[in-house]
């Protein structure tokens, strides 16, 4: 019975300590300009949309004392970031599953050098290839281009979706495709009509993972872009002024970026279970 | 024409010699059994068969046809797998279905043919179920169907029954056994099992280090193996094997310190231009008598109910195991009889048996 207590305390101070923030930044995003600096911190408080309506530039008397000018440019950039990270997700996994599946069932020369070579992508810090990649992208007019930061981001995701699919399809028998084999059917049906239905949780931890990465990125979607293709991120970092930071409307930002990733989460959730505690429960 | 024919077949992962040289020739409807311990290369025969592995060297035939570097696809060969490999995602109505939606056969054609096969198994009420909800009994019989249901050349099987447990492995041999008698299909089955190789099999193929040791019926391999190992793989307990000395005089051996006999039976010996040679004998075939030649020890005995199994030492360290159900004693110095009509001999350079004819004259 007290054990029960204290594994229920233990959770309670967990969850405290990873929800805190995100109901900091959700509470602040609904607080009006005093509120949010109020201490004690005001748990009860008179809601208010407003910073929303600044975020989208929904022209009210009260939004225009803000002095917020011209069109919202909040909107088009969190298409881009739905854009880019999504597409990226797509094709990293896409990708990765089939380079995995090769690696997982065939005998590829030199294939502990080629996967270490695969992971060593993802060892360098981003800041140090930053200047390369800027140089680089402006000589292929790949600046500020959706299709440039998809490349990245897929190729940064790729060695993570790699190594991780690996791991999951190594789990599953190949006695499965062989049997699909000796059924009648090519390498590649067996493949979609066997392995894939199989592999689905894997798939769905490691988009989820890509997605998020992609998501988040700041530094490359930083440097590489400045209108067209500008994601939400620095978006959102850009609202900090040089007179004073408005941080009721990058909460809201910050909040309604995190809808798509909430999203996601819960729609691939049955999948996931399963490919989150992989390795750590053995059947 | 034989139905299957395997043409100097050779396999090697590396350095490592998996199958050398095989030859097999298999007629249609036999129940072919590869028998040998784990790690012979009975199984990675079975999967060149199947095309699920490239030879290194040597070719395949089905019907006469060179099928060496055939997709397995194209084979029209099926494969039972020891672990069954039902696909998990799929119902046991859409696992049994699966090969013919391959051949895109229609609907209706489809349902005939698995209710044909379900049926016959007798696993209707299992058809909307999923595999994990199976028995293992269950998985193989559905495992079963899969290759059934295409009516396929030849029938390949993995070590079957080795996922279940015992009552049920002498259930699904009777099954199978069934199953070969009713369809009359050509199988090539592969086991470390002895029983399963002599209750199945019309013709046993017994393999060892990558070589074919003997291929006879169950009866042949039982009772004139063709070499030493053969003749102690085959059979539980296995044979018995002394080590005999002539002596040069008359029909007399030396098996033991100080320990001799002779017997007439053993003349045919001493016209071979060796000296030492080793008698194999079953131990259904060693009796404890009075009147025997060779001495011994009772070390332990295992009374089984229908016989009781005795461990013998003779002289020399060797220990006999006998089985014999009249005698009742339990202990202390004994005299083996041996029926010298079901004996084998082996010679012992390389531990070939020597032949009847060789034996008659």
């Amino acid at each position: 019975m007290e054990k029960k207590v204290w594994k229920g305390i233990l959770i309670a101070v967990g969850l405290a300590f990873f929800l805190l923030p995100i109901y900091w930044i959700i509470a602040t995003s609904f607080k009006q300009w005093p509120d949010i600096f109020a201490i004690p911190p005001k748990f009860v408080f008179r809601g208010t949309l407003l910073n929303y309506m600044a975020l989208f530039n929904i022209r009210l008397e009260e939004v225009a004392k803000f002095g917020q000018v011209g069109k919202s440019l909040f909107l088009p950039r969190f298409m881009n970031s739905v854009v880019i990270a999504g597409v990226s997700t797509l094709l990293s996994i896409t990708l990765g599953t089939l380079t995995a599946y090769a690696f997982s069932r065939f005998k590829v020369k030199g294939e502990g050098d080629l996967l270490f070579f695969i992971l060593s992508t993802r060892m360098l810090p981003p800041i140090v290839v930053g200047i390369p990649f800027f140089v680089l992208y402006r000589a292929l007019s790949l600046l500020d281009t959706k299709i440039g930061l998809i490349l990245l981001y897929m190729t940064f995701n790729l060695s993570f979706s790699v190594w991780l699919m690996k791991g999951f399809l190594d789990e599953i028998p190949k006695e499965y495709e062989e049997a699909a084999l000796v059924d009648g059917y090519t390498r590649l049906e067996a493949f979609i009509k066997v392995i894939l239905p199989q592999a689905l949780s894997g798939i769905a931890a490691t988009a989820v993972f890509c997605l998020i990465t992609a998501w988040n990125e700041f530094f490359f979607a930083l440097i590489l872009t400045s209108e067209k293709a500008r994601t939400a991120p620095p978006s959102i970092a850009a609202i900090q002024g040089s007179s004073g930071t408005n941080w009721g409307q990058i909460a809201s930002g910050v909040t309604f970026f995190l809808i798509p990733v909430v999203v996601f989460t819960f729609l691939v959730k049955k999948y996931l279970a399963r490919g989150l505690t992989f390795g750590v429960i053995k059947h | 024409m034989e139905k299957v024919k395997v043409d100097n077949l050779y396999k090697s992962f590396g350095e490592v010699e998996a199958v050398k040289h095989i030859n097999l020739s298999i007629e249609e409807g036999q129940f072919v059994v590869i028998l040998g311990p784990s790690g012979c290369g009975k199984t990675t025969t079975l999967r060149m068969i199947a095309g699920l592995e490239q030879p290194t060297a040597g070719d395949i035939f089905v019907e006469g046809k060179k099928v060496t570097h055939l997709h397995a696809s194209k084979r029209d060969i099926a494969f039972v797998f020891q672990s069954f490999a039902l696909y998990p995602h799929m119902t046991v109505y859409q696992n049994i279905s699966f090969p013919l939606e391959a051949q895109r056969l229609s609907r209706p054609e489809i349902k005939e043919r698995v209710m044909n096969v379900v049926e016959f198994l007798g696993i209707e009420p299992l058809l909307s179920l999923k595999p994990k909800q199976l028995s293992s009994g269950d998985m193989q019989k559905v495992a079963l169907g899969r290759a059934m249901v295409r009516r396929p050349k030849v029938f390949l099987m993995d070590e079957p029954l080795s996922g279940l447990d015992a009552k049920l492995r002498e259930e699904m041999r009777a099954e199978l056994k069934r199953l070969h008698i009713e369809i009359n299909a050509t199988t090539i089955y592969v086991t470390h099992d002895q029983i399963e190789a002599m209750s199945m099999a019309d013709t046993i193929v017994v393999m060892n280090d990558g070589v074919i040791q003997q291929i006879g019926s169950p009866q042949q391999v039982y009772m004139e193996p063709e070499n030493i190992f053969v003749a102690n793989f085959i059979g539980s307990p296995g044979m018995n094997f002394l080590p005999l000395v002539y002596t040069g005089k008359n029909t007399l051996f030396r098996y033991g310190p100080d320990q001799e006999f002779s017997h007439p039976q053993l003349s045919f010996l001493t016209q071979i231009d060796q000296k030492e040679f080793i008698l194999g004998i079953r131990p259904e075939y060693v009796q404890i008598s009075p009147s025997g030649l060779m001495n011994g020890e009772i070390i332990s005995v295992e009374p089984l109910g229908y016989k009781n199994v005795y461990a013998v030492e003779l002289p020399g360290g060797i220990r006999f195991m006998v089985e014999d159900m009249r005698t009742e004693k339990y202990s202390g110095q004994v005299k083996l009889q041996i029926n010298w009509k079901k004996a084998c001999f082996f010679t012992k350079n390389d531990e070939l048996r020597i032949k009847w004819s060789q034996k008659n004259g």
